[in-house]
C-alpha cells in the first residue's frame, strides 16, 4: 500500500515537471531588483521526484524497501522522462544511498537541515548522469553543454523540496494508517523520528 | 536473522545499481532501443502523458489569455492618450503646413516683385456690420514704414498704409471708397483707373476712365500700370464682374472685385523702396492720387 502511494504520487510528480516548462514563461518575465529571472531560468526545470528520494533516504529504516521505491521512481521516470533507458533507475538508487548515508553522519531533522542535502542530491544526481553520459556516451561535447544546467536544475529542485518533503511526509502517515506512527511533523521542520517507529 | 536481512538488503542495492549500469552502455548508445516492458510501459503511459500535457496546455493558455487581457486594457488606454496626442500634432503640423504654404508664397512674391518690401503680420482685421473687412492692422516690426506706401498680399494690391504709429500701421484697402489706382487689362491694355466703392455688404470697385472703345470683357484681370509711382507695374489690383456699355457718352462703366480676399489674409508685403522707373523714394507727406 505505502510502496504504491509512493510509486502513484512520484508518478503524478513526474508528470507535474513533464509540463512546468510551460509555467516557467510567467515567471521568467518577473525582475527583481531590476535582475530579469528570465537568463537564470534557463534549464531550471526542477526534479519533483529526487527530494522523495532524499526524504526515503532519511526516513524509509527499510534498506530494501528504499532501494526498491528508489528504482521504481527511477524507472517511472525513465519510461516518462525520454532520456537513456536505466540512467534515472541507475542514479536515483545512489541518490538515495547516499541520502542514507548522510543521513546517518549529519542532522536531517529540520527542514534548514534537509535543503542543503536536497540541494547536494541534486548536484549529485547530475554529476553522476553527465559523468555516465561522458563515459558511455558518443558525443563528448554534450556532457559539457548540459553542466550549464547544473545548477538552475539544482536551485529549482530545492527551492520546490520542501513542499515534496511535506507531500511525502503526509503520504507516510496515510500508508501507516495515522500520524501516530509516522514522524511527528518531518514536512514541517520539527524534528521527527523515522518512519519504521 | 538480522545478519541475514542486512546482507540481503546490501546485496539487494548492490543489485538495483549493477543491473541499471550493466544495461546502461547500451541504452545511452541507442536511447530508442528499449525493452519490451519499457515500451509496453510507455505505450500504456501516452495516453495520461497526453492528458497532462493538454491540461497544462489549456492552463497556460488560459493564463496567459487573462494576462494578455489585462495588457491589452492597460494598452488600450496607453494607445487611446497616444492617439490624442497625435491627433494633436497632425493638427499643429497642418496649420504650420499652411502658413508655411503662406509664407513661400510670401516670399515668392517678394522675390517676384522689382523693389524693395518688408512684411508685416495681420494684427487686427476691423470688419463692417456685413462682416467684411473694412480696414486692416499691421504690424511692420519697426520698419521705415511712410503712409501712403503700397501694401501688396499674396493675390495682388491690398491697399495704402494709412496711418503709422509706432511698430503699427493701419491699411487702407483697395475696396475703400478714398482708394485708387491706375490700372491696365492685360489683354487688350485697355486703361482704365480702379477706385474703391466703399460698398460695407462687398469688396467691389469701379473702373474709371475706361474709353467705351476699348475691349474689357468679365473675368478680366486687372493690372497696375505703374504710373503714378505707387504701386510697381504688373500688380493685381481686381477682376472684372460688369461691363456696361452705353450708346453715348465716351467711357463705358466696368465693376470689378479685388483680386485679394481680404479675410483670409495673414500677412503682407509693404513696398518701401522706389519703384523703378523715374519714379522717387516715396517720402512723407506723400499723397494718394
Amino acid at each position: 500500500m505505502k510502496s504504491t502511494a509512493y510509486l502513484l504520487v512520484g508518478l503524478v510528480l513526474i508528470l507535474l515537471q513533464g509540463v512546468v516548462f510551460r509555467f516557467l514563461p510567467w515567471v521568467s518575465g518577473i525582475s527583481i531588483l531590476g535582475v530579469e529571472l528570465r537568463p537564470l531560468l534557463t534549464g531550471a526545470t526542477p526534479n519533483l521526484v529526487l527530494p522523495m528520494v532524499v526524504y526515503l533516504g532519511i526516513h524509509e529504516e527499510s534498506m530494501a524497501r528504499g532501494a526498491l521505491l528508489s528504482f521504481g521512481l527511477g524507472w517511472e521516470l525513465d519510461v516518462l522522462g525520454g532520456g537513456p533507458a536505466f540512467i534515472h533507475r541507475f542514479t536515483l538508487v545512489a541518490v538515495w544511498w547516499l541520502s542514507k548515508i548522510a543521513s546517518a553522519k549529519v542532522s536531517t531533522q529540520s527542514v534548514v537541515m534537509r535543503l542543503p542535502l536536497a540541494f547536494a542530491a541534486s548536484l549529485a544526481e547530475s554529476a553522476i548522469i553527465l559523468t555516465l553520459l561522458a563515459i558511455f556516451g558518443q558525443d563528448s561535447k554534450r556532457p559539457l553543454e548540459l553542466s550549464a544546467l547544473l545548477l538552475p536544475r539544482a536551485i529549482s529542485t530545492t527551492l520546490l523540496a520542501p513542499l515534496v518533503f511535506d507531500l511525502s511526509h503526509r503520504l507516510a502517515i496515510f500508508a501507516w494508517g495515522g500520524p501516530g506512527r509516522a514522524p511527528a511533523s518531518a514536512g514541517s521542520g520539527a524534528s521527527g523520528t523515522t518512519l519504521s517507529r | 536473522m538480522g545478519f541475514y536481512r542486512r546482507y540481503r538488503d546490501v546485496f539487494l542495492v548492490i543489485l538495483l545499481l549493477a543491473v541499471p549500469f550493466f544495461f546502461l552502455r547500451a541504452s545511452i548508445r541507442n536511447p530508442e532501443d528499449l525493452n519490451v516492458i519499457d515500451r509496453n510501459l510507455m505505450r500504456v503511459m501516452a495516453p495520461v502523458q497526453f492528458l497532462a500535457a493538454a491540461s497544462a496546455r489549456r492552463l497556460s493558455q488560459s493564463f496567459s489569455d487573462y494576462v494578455y487581457l489585462v495588457d491589452v486594457r492597460r494598452d488600450n488606454n496607453r494607445l487611446s492618450r497616444e492617439v490624442q496626442r497625435l491627433r494633436h500634432d497632425v493638427r499643429q503640423l497642418a496649420q504650420l503646413k499652411a502658413e508655411n504654404d503662406r509664407l513661400r508664397g510670401l516670399l515668392g512674391l517678394k522675390e517676384s516683385l522689382p523693389v524693395e518690401t518688408v512684411s508685416a503680420a495681420i494684427t487686427t482685421k476691423t470688419p463692417t456690420e456685413f462682416f467684411r473687412v473694412a480696414q486692416l492692422a499691421i504690424d511692420h516690426g519697426g520698419a521705415r514704414v511712410l503712409q501712403n506706401m503700397p501694401v501688396i498680399g499674396p493675390g495682388g494690391a491690398v491697399g495704402l498704409i494709412r496711418t503709422v504709429s509706432g511698430d503699427s500701421a493701419t491699411v487702407q484697402l483697395v475696396a475703400d471708397a478714398g482708394f485708387g489706382v491706375d490700372v491696365v487689362v492685360p489683354r487688350t491694355r485697355a486703361r482704365g483707373f480702379v477706385r474703391g466703392v466703399g460698398d460695407e455688404s462687398k469688396y467691389t470697385v469701379k473702373v474709371e476712365y475706361v474709353r467705351r472703345s476699348d475691349e474689357v470683357e468679365v473675368g478680366d484681370l486687372l493690372v497696375t500700370s505703374g504710373v503714378g509711382c505707387r504701386f510697381p507695374e504688373g500688380i493685381a489690383v481686381a477682376k472684372v464682374v460688369q461691363v456696361v456699355k452705353r450708346d453715348f457718352g465716351s467711357y463705358q462703366t466696368v465693376i470689378a472685385e479685388p483680386t485679394v480676399d481680404f479675410s483670409r489674409l495673414d500677412s503682407v508685403l509693404i513696398v518701401v523702396g522706389a519703384v523703378p522707373g523715374d519714379c522717387p523714394r516715396l517720402s512723407q507727406g506723400a499723397r494718394n492720387p
